[in-house]
């Protein structure tokens, strides 16, 4: 037994340890979405606070030969013995669903502050939709007896917070009416098109804008092989892929990307290369920017101020038509007083469009002066 | 160089302590017929040992405490404690008392007792090798196919373990202690317990596994630290099972020096009651492990001068159940550093905390964890590692290949489970 174990084991590890060495590294992995971690460089400080050893240890990690493969055998034997859950994943029906955990109350309150502060200081009215998650909407994809926590409640009772100068937007009823649909991606946390165009309807009742019928827009379908980031988050891979639809109003449309003094002007609110990246999501507005503008031929001369996560990509296309200018603010990245830039009394309304992940778990709004 | 992958700031400490150690041996050696002289050595090494310990491991404990008692208010030293700084010290004390009683002679060479102080693959989590035990093998290592074959193969069984149980189930114990699971239920509570009862056994006897099989690799022989504790029937059974090392360590360096139960049932109560307090102290600088000690304390006391008067009587399976229960409670104190929160723990084991007895949240945890957890139950008794045991030894080549598969294909999803590791905790690290 000794030598036969000795003389299978030993080659096999062997093999490993070369193999590791030998095969060239990566320095992003487009599965994970994610920079991997670099050869760490050399210090004493760090060698004796034990952080050196602790980025060795990163490094051997993320850069493990086959990591890919390791990742999904490890799935593979989770769901085996009966797992459902993978990285805060669920693994539901023939889709993926994010457990979102329950809501942050200090963050909440913060965000909730911050916006009512910086309505306080300026007149429009402002809107507020808050959008809940596929695992509240769509129970029943989650896998039995998966806990979830009351999102209805929640949104009702940070509606109930809000003063009258920030009108919430009830979109957990619509899509709570479509939630046989395809509204949410199935390996991708952000709804569909299709999700966001039915709360957009709902939002259009709110803010007096004549909704657009579907019919109005040229649907397509850009991609049929979008693995979103719930499949890389939890190595999932035999959820079947997701579809991406473009809602086209034809509308011109310019857009420009603001980061700091770094400034890029394109001539479409699509971009096209991401479809072929990993990323394909951001085929709508591209990747996230701090400060987004989108300029319209549109001649109703109105202007939006729009205060975002991602979700808010595949919802612009929408407005296209009913306002010249949106300029779409992501308070994650940005650190610096916005109104020393931009003048708010320029805009005809403000809307806050938060999904449910981000509003409970980032304070960023508290940074709204 | 393992230690130092760790914790390299406290290489000179170990360092320091060790030539203290190799110095006062020699002297003792030296003095060995003058009592009184070799008596110093012996206390100077026991002390600083003990002081180093104390530093390291206590002395926040103790402030924090004389704060409260008598309203002072000196700042916490915020000391780190060192990776096996517990396990280090409590080696070369017994080191430094075997000399001084004569039950081994002192290492002439520093290398060689630098090399056992320093053994890298217990370093961490034990088992306690005391020098008798390896002294033997120190000067040569012989690296044989049959030491490498078994040591490997024990090292991995401790990997799988350690990571494919421990961390497993260690993930849903962490959810339910830190409420991230809020609604809980009477069986999410027991469930919870449970589920780090086979955390604390897998996690900790697997890393003696690790050590015990690396050191095989090297040709040293280390003891036994577990022997299937939770089969036990009775309290006295599980500490004869469980972290062998250790409670042969207070018996033979405290419980008998104190006199044991040989002077009397009140001397004999008296020798448990610091013997178990002190057990409980080692495993950490915190009430609630004094009281876990003591809790065995009580519990073994009653067992040897009331229960065991009838135990034949009793049918195994309550005391089998007796035994489980009084070990999960026993775990409940051990986990929640605070007092009350363990206590709050208890009563809802119990029915207490107005919780359901059953949610749909338990149900789902039964789902997910189930197999998990009926894997690690037939794993804490006996039964598979003697049928593995059997077929190792089969001379059959067929038989051999298929065994030899079996711990690759373990290896292979231990690899899967580190490499896309997200959660490793190491339990036993403050020890």
């Amino acid at each position: 037994m000794n030598k036969v174990f000795v003389r299978i084991i030993i080659p096999i590890w062997l093999l490993f340890v070369i193999m590791n060495f030998a095969v060239p590294k990566k320095e992003f992995s487009e599965t994970e979405n994610r920079m991997l971690s670099k050869f760490p460089t050399f210090s004493i400080g760090e060698l004796f606070n034990g952080k050196f050893m602790q980025n060795i240890d990163d490094y051997i990690n993320d850069h493990f030969i086959g990591r890919d493969y390791w990742v999904s055998l490890k799935s593979g034997i989770d769901l085996g013995i009966g797992k459902r859950e993978s990285n805060g994943i669920y693994i539901g029906k023939q889709a993926l669903l994010e457990n979102i955990k329950a809501p942050n109350q200090v963050y909440v309150q913060k965000n909730i502050d911050g916006m009512k502060r910086f309505m306080k200081r300026h007149s429009q009215q402002a809107y507020f939709m808050l959008i809940p998650s596929a695992s509240a909407i769509q129970p029943q994809k989650l896998p039995p007896l998966a806990p979830t926590w009351d999102q209805k409640a929640f949104i009702n009772q940070v509606y109930s917070k809000l003063p009258s100068s920030i009108k919430p937007i009830d979109a957990y009823t619509t899509l709570s009416h479509h939630k046989d649909e395809y509204i949410y991606y199935r390996t991708d946390h952000h709804w569909t098109t299709k999700g966001a165009y039915y709360s957009y309807l709902e939002a259009c009742k709110a803010m007096n804008i004549t909704p657009r019928n579907e019919s109005e827009f040229t649907i397509k379908p850009q991609t049929n092989k979008f693995y979103g980031t719930l499949s890389s988050k939890s190595g999932i891979q035999t959820v079947p892929s997701d579809v991406i639809e473009s809602y086209d109003l034809g509308a011109k449309a310019t857009f420009t990307t603001q980061n700091g003094n770094k400034v890029n002007n394109y001539d479409s609110i699509y971009f096209n290369q991401y479809l072929n990246e990993k990323d394909k999501y951001a085929f709508f507005l591209g990747k996230n920017e701090p400060i987004v503008t989108i300029k319209t031929n549109s001649n109703s001369g109105k202007k939006l101020l729009l205060f975002k996560d991602s979700y808010s990509h595949c919802y612009s296309q929408f407005l296209t038509k009913d306002y010249s200018e949106i300029v779409l603010l992501d308070m994650r990245y940005i650190n610096t007083d916005i109104e020393k830039t931009m003048n708010i009394a320029d805009f005809d309304q403000v809307l806050f469009l938060y999904s449910m992940d981000v509003f409970t778990h980032q304070n960023q709004l508290m940074k709204l002066r | 160089m393992f230690y130092a992958w760790g914790e390299i700031r406290f290489i000179p400490v170990m360092l320091g302590l060790s030539v203290v150690d190799y110095w006062c041996g020699r002297k003792m050696d030296k003095y060995f017929d003058d009592k009184k002289k070799k008596r110093i050595f012996m206390l100077i090494d026991v002390i600083t040992n003990l002081s180093v310990l104390f530093f390291f491991k206590y002395i926040d404990f103790f402030i924090g405490n004389a704060n409260s008692l008598f309203g002072l208010s000196i700042p916490l030293l915020g000391v780190i404690l060192p990776i096996g700084v517990s396990f280090n010290t409590f080696q070369s004390i017994s080191y430094t008392i075997d000399v001084y009683r004569g039950t081994t002679t002192c290492e002439k060479s520093y290398y060689n007792y630098l090399t056992y102080t320093t053994l890298f693959p217990q370093i961490i989590a034990g088992p306690i090798v005391r020098y008798v035990t390896v002294e033997d093998d120190l000067d040569i290592h012989p690296i044989t196919v049959d030491n490498l074959s078994l040591g490997i193969r024990r090292f991995l069984i401790g990997l799988g373990k350690k990571v494919l149980i421990a961390n497993n189930v260690g993930l849903l114990w962490s959810q339910i202690q830190n409420g991230q699971i809020t609604e809980l239920s009477t069986v999410l509570y027991w469930v919870g317990i449970v589920a780090f009862a086979f955390q604390i056994y897998f996690d900790f006897s697997g890393y003696s596994d690790m050590a015990i099989g690396l050191a095989k690799i090297f040709g040293l022989t280390f003891d036994e630290n577990f022997n299937y504790p939770y089969i036990s029937r009775s309290i006295t059974e599980f500490w004869r099972r469980w972290h062998m090392t250790l409670s042969a360590w207070f018996k033979d360096y405290v419980y008998i020096p104190l006199g044991g139960n040989r002077k009397g049932k009140v001397a004999h109560i008296r020798n448990l009651l610091i013997v178990w307090g002190l057990t409980g102290f080692w495993h950490g600088a915190s009430w609630n492990f004094i009281f876990w000690g003591l809790y065995f304390a009580v519990i073994l006391i009653i067992e040897k001068f009331v229960l065991f008067r009838f135990w034949e009587k009793i049918p195994k399976a309550i005391q089998h159940l007796y035994a489980i229960l009084l070990i999960l409670i026993s775990w409940v104190i051990f986990s929640f550093d605070s007092v009350s929160a363990g206590w709050n723990f208890i009563k809802g084991m119990f029915g207490g905390n107005h919780v359901p007895f059953y949610n749909e949240q338990a149900g789902y945890v039964l789902i997910t964890y189930g197999f998990t957890f009926l894997l690690a139950g037939f794993l804490c008794t006996p039964v598979f590692r003697k049928w593995l045991f059997k077929l190792e030894n089969k001379k059959n080549k067929g038989i051999q290949i298929t065994v030899s598969l079996f711990y690759l294909v373990m290896f292979l999803f231990c690899v899967a489970y580190l490499v896309n590791s997200t959660y490793n905790p190491f339990l036993y690290f403050r020890f």
